[in-house]
């Protein structure tokens, strides 16, 4: 085991020597997954860039597989892009991974690889294919949309190697120390959105990921802002007196869910996009916050004190009935639905504040043993939820997978890092 | 890029003259943002929002400078009896004072979540504005915001901090 963590920790940093803002550390469930040899691609020499090292790193940090380490591939398994599959079952693997970057000129590159079963019925099989044309430029895309391939053919769900996250670092020397960014769901590409002088909070996509609602105290209050994440520019979405929190936008995108405190306590309201108006949706002298969608924009989950501590209830917004939905845990707060599922991510508080999975008969699982995390946000196949801990004395992003076996620390070069959201699925 | 900042410039300065003939308080609903706050755009063209030469200060008198927080026990609004004669100083300056404005600021430590706590960091603001009505402070002359967990007064991530981080701050 120990030894295997050293290999993928020296594959990992190979990827991780570019510029990117978050590294990886994994801490748990390397081994758990579909065991899979991702062979070095035959490239081009013009293309340095390393097309397998990206693929086994989305796959290991899907927790849906374990990559063999790159040194201990049985040698002849791939060649120039043609697999043997006797030669690459003397792995052990369940799969293999071959592939081929070839040059067309003018800064054009033709991406091919195959995925092929090693074991049982599967022996022999072309599981996956995909060919096609990128630039040096796009090349990690098309190396991600490779991942994307291979984990949907194995998996049955769509791979989201491709989606982007937003998150606030707080850099304390920084002239605008308050920074909300974007970046590819493993740190790459990073964007910066809007910096400020005052705090940042709660970054909520738009279901076509190109708007982003989030909270900001620039005018000394709270005030909630809709912002263009390409052409930067915003629109205020609500500064009423007191709170103007909790943006979450409905998956259909015709809402934007918030927590008002006009009335004198913090209550749920969402605005109407189509209809250009806010309604209220509880009315309850305790604390009602964090509200999140169901999958089908029909009802909203949201944390409330009405029951003395801070619990997870569900409004209907058809029938108009509330139902309590989580009874263990001293508190529960910030509930997310797993998307393709009935089952919730929440913060649970156990020892400390821990991220956990609530399923539909009400039973609940600690995904985490940490005890300061906060702002889980599940990723659109459902598959790992990015969340904010404290670790090593920083406050940084960390994955857990939905099932708890996989977990992975993305500590960061620069600031404190908070507030993670996962966008949506967008590219085919 | 220097003319798309102007361009900027301009339009944020036009919406504002226009919201500012409107009376409604509450400015909602996906308007053009019409703040009076600077925004800019930054060389790798993220928005910029503040001015990062204006110093936080305390805008009170001198007098109350040093005199102006108000720790709390974890998870609670209860002003603990030590801190009475801070919101009885600041009650007298106001009631004197009857131009002075009291912003209350409500913070939280870091545990729990960011948008529960800035919930309770509200609790926390409204129980001190409350207070110093019950001390006889016009009503008008108070004001209250939440920061929640978003700004410690003390870094770390343990009781030391946590205890300087519950607090509702006095500021003008």
């Amino acid at each position: 085991m120990f030894r295997r963590l050293i290999m993928a920790f020296a594959a990992l940093a190979f990827i991780g020597s570019a510029n990117a803002e978050l590294k990886i550390e994994i801490t748990g469930g390397i081994n758990e997954g579909h065991r899979i040899a991702v062979y070095q691609f035959a490239q081009d020499p013009n293309v340095k860039f390393d097309v397998a090292s990206v693929v086994a790193a989305d796959l290991m940090r899907s927790g849906k597989f374990a990559p063999l380490s790159r040194n201990n591939l049985p040698q002849g398994g791939v060649v120039n892009g043609s697999i043997d599959v006797e030669k690459a079952a003397l792995s052990s693997a369940e799969f293999v991974v071959g592939g081929i970057v070839k040059s067309l000129g003018n800064n054009i590159y033709n991406i091919e690889f195959q995925l092929v079963g090693l074991q049982g019925a599967n022996k022999g099989k072309v599981l996956a294919h995909f060919g096609g044309r990128t630039s040096l430029a796009t090349m990690r895309q098309a190396s991600h949309r490779v991942s994307d391939r291979i984990y949907e053919a194995v998996t049955g769900q769509r791979g989201c190697f491709r989606t982007r996250i937003a998150y606030i670092v707080q850099k304390r020397n920084s002239k605008f120390p308050y920074q909300l960014m974007t970046a590819d769901y493993d740190g790459y590409n990073e964007v910066a959105v809007v910096k400020s002088t005052q705090p940042i909070m709660t970054p909520a996509w738009s279901p076509d990921g190109k708007r982003i609602a989030y909270v900001s105290f620039e005018k000394r209050k709270s005030a909630i802002f809709v912002q263009d994440i390409v052409t930067k520019k915003r629109k205020i979405l609500a500064e009423f007196s007191g709170l103007n929190s909790s943006p979450s936008w409905s998956p259909d995108g015709t809402k934007i869910a918030m927590t008002l405190s006009k009335n004198g306590q913090p209550d749920i309201f969402y605005f109407d996009l189509a209809q250009g108006r806010f309604v209220q949706v509880t009315a309850n002298r305790a604390i009602d916050t964090e509200p999140t969608w169901s999958a089908d924009s029909k009802a909203l989950f949201f944390t409330s004190e009405r029951g003395g501590k801070a619990q997870i209830y569900k409004k209907d917004l058809v029938s108009g009935k509330v139902e309590r939905v989580t009874y263990q845990g001293a508190r529960n707060l910030s509930a997310k639905q797993i998307p393709g599922t009935n089952s919730l991510v929440v913060i649970t508080q156990v020892n400390g504040f821990r991220v956990a999975r609530v399923d539909a008969d009400g039973s609940i699982y600690m995904l985490t043993t940490s005890t300061l995390d906060e702002s889980p946000s599940v990723a659109p196949n459902g598959s790992m939820v990015i969340y904010s801990t404290v670790y090593q004395g920083r406050k940084g992003l960390a994955l857990v997978s939905s099932d708890g076996r996989f977990k992975a620390n993305l500590p960061s070069s620069a600031g404190e890092i908070s507030s993670p959201a996962w966008g949506p699925l967008l590219s085919k | 890029m220097f003319k798309k900042y102007l361009a900027m410039l301009f339009c944020v300065a036009s919406v504002f003259a226009l919201n500012a003939c409107s009376s409604d308080a509450d400015q909602t609903a996906l308007v053009e943002d019409g703040s009076a706050v600077d925004v800019g755009l930054d060389a790798d063209g993220a928005l910029t929002v503040g001015d990062p030469n204006a110093q936080e200060t305390f805008n009170g008198p001198a007098e109350l400078k040093e005199n102006n927080t108000i720790y709390f026990a974890y998870n609670s609004e209860n002003i603990q009896d030590q801190y009475l004669g801070i919101m009885q100083s600041h009650a007298q300056y106001l009631k004197s004072n009857p131009d002075a404005r009291l912003i209350v600021e409500g913070h939280t430590d870091e545990r729990g979540t960011p948008e529960y706590n800035i919930a309770l960091g509200e609790r926390r603001a409204r129980s001190v504005a409350r207070y110093m009505q019950n001390l006889g402070v016009d009503v008008n002359q108070l004001s209250i915001v939440s920061y929640g967990e978003e700004k410690p007064d003390v870094d770390g991530h343990n009781e030391a901090a946590w205890s300087k981080n519950r607090r509702a701050v006095l500021n003008y």
